[in-house]
């Protein structure tokens, strides 16, 4: 048996490495009798290269930002900094240094690819628009609160969200009419006061 | 900002577990986008990473395979007794289209896209087709990043060493053994010398 088998999701039994990525057909897991499809790549048991271990810097070798003792074998794609290997991390085609992930992790950040979550503000006002009117009198709180919303995020960039204008202008045009009705219902109100 | 359309779009979300799962492919990454309520959240998924994709068929084919004519007949019986024979009618018609559309549409599976790190259920692949269709998309790039995948590499670098096979440890040399203490001896006195 082989320690980088890949296992069966159900049981986490190692699964024969000889079946995977055959074009048709799957292998019975041994365990479980699950039938199973796998198709494995070289990640499977090739190290990754960095993070191995960081040489020391000779005379001429320009160091590590962070470790000035350690030769810089990297350059952060997005700020420039040399980087050692343990300092460097590989995401996809570009390198990154800890500090510049971090930041690019953060909202505040102009590049929205590597945020890992994400409010969608577009979709509460939305929601806040629609869902309160199977009880009309909520409304009265929500539609102020759809207003808000979309005068207040209507420029926030949304990373991979579509259709984001049209559930703002949805529920702005909802909760200005939720507005209007109730201003109209408060005008007939008082207009019915006066008529006593 | 990252333009969405860096991304390509794999297939349109399905429903799961409540939340919107969708995936999109990134130049060098795949892009699943759960949304929970008002919140999403993001994983990538580098080609580079990327250790296998692992599909299970799964039981469903069979059992909607059988509960849906069946629920079909009861409840175009239940509906008959009642008097509604169109209403009835209707009702069979509806559950037996969703039969037909259950049976064309092929086998049920689970995938699990594993990396390094984790073992992440793909629930938006719910039938075969579509995940041979998402692997077909999927495996040039990876293959593009990482190479082919090779048996004869992996069981060279992975296989558990033969317990027969470890190599023995040198035997230490007892204190009261003759010839070891002569051979150091003589061994010292040369170098002296
Ligand atoms: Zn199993
Ligand atoms: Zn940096
Ligand atoms: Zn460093």
């Amino acid at each position: 048996m082989n320690r980088f088998n890949v296992k069966c999701p159900e049981c986490t039994y190692p699964l024969a490495a000889e079946h995977y990525n055959t074009p048709v057909g799957h292998q019975v897991c041994g365990n479980c009798l699950s039938k199973v499809v796998v198709h494995a790549l070289p990640a499977l048991y090739r190290k990754k290269q960095s993070g191995a271990s960081a040489q020391e810097a000779g005379l001429d070798d320009a160091g590590c930002y962070f470790h000035e003792s350690k030769k810089a074998a990297h350059v952060c794609d997005s700020c420039g900094r040399f980087l050692c290997e343990l300092c460097a991390l590989p995401m996809g085609e570009e390198t990154l240094c800890t500090s510049c992930l971090e930041h690019h992790r953060s909202e505040s950040s102009s590049r929205h690819d590597f945020i890992p979550r994400q409010f969608r503000y577009d979709r509460l006002a939305l929601g806040l628009a629609i869902i309160p009117l199977v009880y009309f009198p909520l409304t009265l709180f929500t539609a102020p609160a759809v207003l808000f919303i979309v005068l207040r995020y209507r420029k926030k960039e949304l990373f991979m969200a579509q259709h984001v204008k049209g559930r703002m202008v949805t529920a702005f045009i909802l909760g200005l009419l939720e507005v209007l009705g109730w201003l109209v219902a408060f005008i007939a109100l008082i207009g019915w006061f006066i008529n006593e | 900002m990252n333009e969405p359309s860096e991304y390509r779009k794999m297939n349109r979300g399905s429903r799961a577990r409540l939340s919107l799962q969708r995936i999109w492919i990134g130049r060098d990454h795949l892009l699943l986008i759960r949304a929970s309520g008002w919140n999403e959240v993001y994983r990538r998924f580098y080609f580079e990473d990327i250790q296998s994709f692992t599909m299970i068929w799964s039981r469903g084919y069979v059992i909607w395979g059988i509960l849906l004519p069946l629920l079909a007949l009861i409840l175009f019986a239940m509906v008959w007794s009642w008097g509604a024979r169109i209403a009835a009618g209707i009702t069979g018609g509806v559950f037996l289209m969703l039969w037909m559309v259950h049976l064309l549409k092929g086998r049920t599976c689970k995938c699990w896209l594993q990396t390094g790190i984790n073992n992440e259920r793909l629930h938006m692949l719910k039938r075969v087709s579509h995940a041979r269709k998402f692997w077909e998309q999927v495996e040039p790039l990876l293959i593009a990043a990482q190479g082919d995948f090779s048996l004869e590499e992996m069981d060279a670098v992975g296989m558990f060493p033969d317990r027969k096979m470890r190599p023995v440890p040198p035997a230490v040399p007892r204190v009261d053994d003759p010839n070891a203490g002569a051979e150091g001896a003589s061994d010292e006195t040369a170098v002296v010398n």
